[in-house]
């Protein structure tokens, strides 16, 4: 490069090194080349940066346009330890389900499905209100939602990842060649390129999937689960459970990014009963809502909201339905109409 | 050792990429003077970003990343110290305010890889069909090259040309031209002008 290189010159020269990196390890020689490099000038490293990126969104483009994955539809339940389901019906808490979880009976040290024996899986837990982005090794991440639990694990050709409780987005990239494989109660997930939520708040309710980006294969996660297997396509929510099967819907972007407003510490809500969202608000907030009289129950409410106001939310709603708002003795929130 | 994980890469991917035509046309409204590039001073930025030991507590990356921008641009200017003290209170502090409402990140991140697409349709040939081997399959380089017919070298050599193209279109759609291959200018007298 010239004595004072103009930026062009040095993106030139990033986007050599960012397709060497691409393309391989460096030898030797061209790490020190790289390092020597990258030390001649403060933009160097962001010149890197910005193509490294660059390449990684040009795989995510190209999943878009194709909105087409290619399913290794051989990895599947062999890996797979059967869980005993719990009777179906009872709203199962989380400290239930985990307490549930310990009680079943090991075989071969595999505590859930696809972790190997000498297990190098990691449990990521959110507490309420929290929210928590994990990386993945390969560039991709996994998103937690508020009081969400979920295992990781990397294998040689897949990554698994087990949702026990609550609800997460995964922007898989796949740029290792691997497959990446979830879990959720009985329903199996395998993604490749694709951006998607996945939810199961209890498990006597479906399994949702909300796809963003690309597509995912829903195959049963044991052969003793009675489902089909399909694939969801982009911009369509899922629900699966053995009972109904997969009835999946079409959804509008807009309505997508409604689903996925939470990551931006967001509630959006279209025409919900009001029940349902001050319970959507009590899953990130330590609060009881108290809906009293049909009317309180049976308004329906619309607008985007802090999902950590829940007293600003009550306020905006009770004004806008013609509620009646107050704070019990223990910080209950009452809703009267 | 130098270097980007794949994460950072992925990050700045998702949460810088997208805003960068905005932030370029922010950044140019500054009125800086003529020595200061504004390229520089995205990649001087980029810089700073991939060299953080963390991201993930960021709220609004792209206010994040346009105050990095504005204390590169600071830092710049003083360094010069042959900027009239005029110009510099000429600068419209307003600008750096990082008030910004919360961007609509999905719609945004949406638009740049639909022109992305647009941009790979539009390569010519081989080079097209290399880069979309590469991106979108499991192939190696030299796997691509046997396909197509080329050496894995003249493959690496296509890659290249490609991301380079592609690399200026990002973030140029919209905004006034910044001269991106005029040299550093060092002024060595005070210019009243800026």
């Amino acid at each position: 490069m010239a004595e004072y290189p103009t930026s062009s010159e040095i993106a030139a020269v990033a986007a050599e090194w960012a397709v060497l990196h691409d393309a391989g390890d460096l030898t030797a020689d061209e790490q020190t080349a790289f390092d020597a490099w990258i030390g001649q000038d403060t933009r160097c490293l962001g010149a890197f940066a910005r193509a490294s990126a660059i390449l990684v969104s040009l795989r995510r483009a190209r999943v878009l346009e194709t909105g087409v994955a290619t399913f290794d539809t051989d990895a599947k339940s062999d890996d797979l330890l059967d869980m005993e389901q719990p009777i179906a019906g009872r709203r199962i808490t989380r400290r239930r389900m985990l307490a549930f979880a310990c009680t079943v009976p090991i075989v071969g040290a595999v505590a859930t499905f696809g972790f190997s024996k000498a297990s190098s899986a990691k449990t990521y837990t959110t507490a309420r209100g929290e929210m928590r982005t994990i990386p993945l090794p390969d560039g991709s991440t996994v998103s937690l939602n508020t009081d969400t639990t979920i295992r990781v694990e990397g294998k040689a050709d897949t990554q698994s990842i087990l949702l026990e409780y609550g609800e997460a987005f995964f922007d898989i990239i796949g740029s290792d060649g691997r497959q990446c494989v979830i879990r959720a109660g009985d329903v199996q997930i395998s993604a490749k390129q694709t951006s998607f939520s996945v939810r199961q708040l209890s498990l006597d309710q479906p399994v949702e999937i909300t796809v963003r980006l690309g597509s995912v294969l829903v195959q049963p996660a044991t052969q003793r689960t009675a489902l089909p297997s399909a694939i969801v396509r982009a911009n369509s929510r899922a629900a699966v459970s053995s009972a109904r099967g997969i009835q999946t819907r079409k959804l509008r972007p807009a309505e997508v990014d409604k689903d996925l407003a939470w990551r931006e510490g967001m509630l959006a809500f279209e025409d919900m009963p009001l029940a349902q969202a001050t319970a959507q608000f009590e899953r990130y907030n330590d609060v009881s809502f108290h809906l009293i009289g049909e009317r309180a129950r049976s308004q329906t409410i619309t607008g985007l909201y802090n999902s950590r106001d829940p007293i600003g939310f009550a306020r905006m709603a009770a004004q806008s339905l013609g509620l009646r708002f107050e704070q019990g003795a223990n910080g209950e929130i009452i809703i009267r109409g | 050792m130098a270097g980007i994980q794949n994460e950072r890469s992925a990050w700045l991917a998702r949460n810088i990429l997208p805003y960068e035509g905005a932030i370029r046309a922010r950044i140019a409204a500054w009125r800086m003077p003529k020595f200061i590039d504004v390229d520089d001073i995205i990649q001087e930025t980029y810089s700073k970003m991939a060299s953080l030991d963390e991201v993930t507590h960021i709220l609004n990356p792209k206010a994040y990343f346009t105050s990095a921008a504005r204390n590169v641009f600071l830092i710049r200017v003083r360094r010069e110290k042959v900027v009239s003290i005029t110009s510099l209170f000429e600068v419209n502090y307003a600008e750096f305010s990082s008030e910004d409402p919360q961007p609509d990140q999905e719609a945004a991140d949406r638009q740049q890889l639909y022109q992305l697409g647009r941009a790979i349709q539009a390569l010519p040939e081989p080079a097209r069909s290399v880069l979309e081997l590469r991106v979108s399959g499991d192939l190696g380089y030299r796997q691509i090259g046997d396909r197509v017919g080329l050496s894995e070298n003249a493959v690496q050599k296509l890659m290249t040309k490609s991301l380079k193209a592609l690399a200026q279109q990002i973030g140029r759609n919209s905004g006034p031209e910044t001269g991106a291959d005029r040299p550093l200018h060092r002024l060595r007298v005070v210019d009243g002008n800026g």
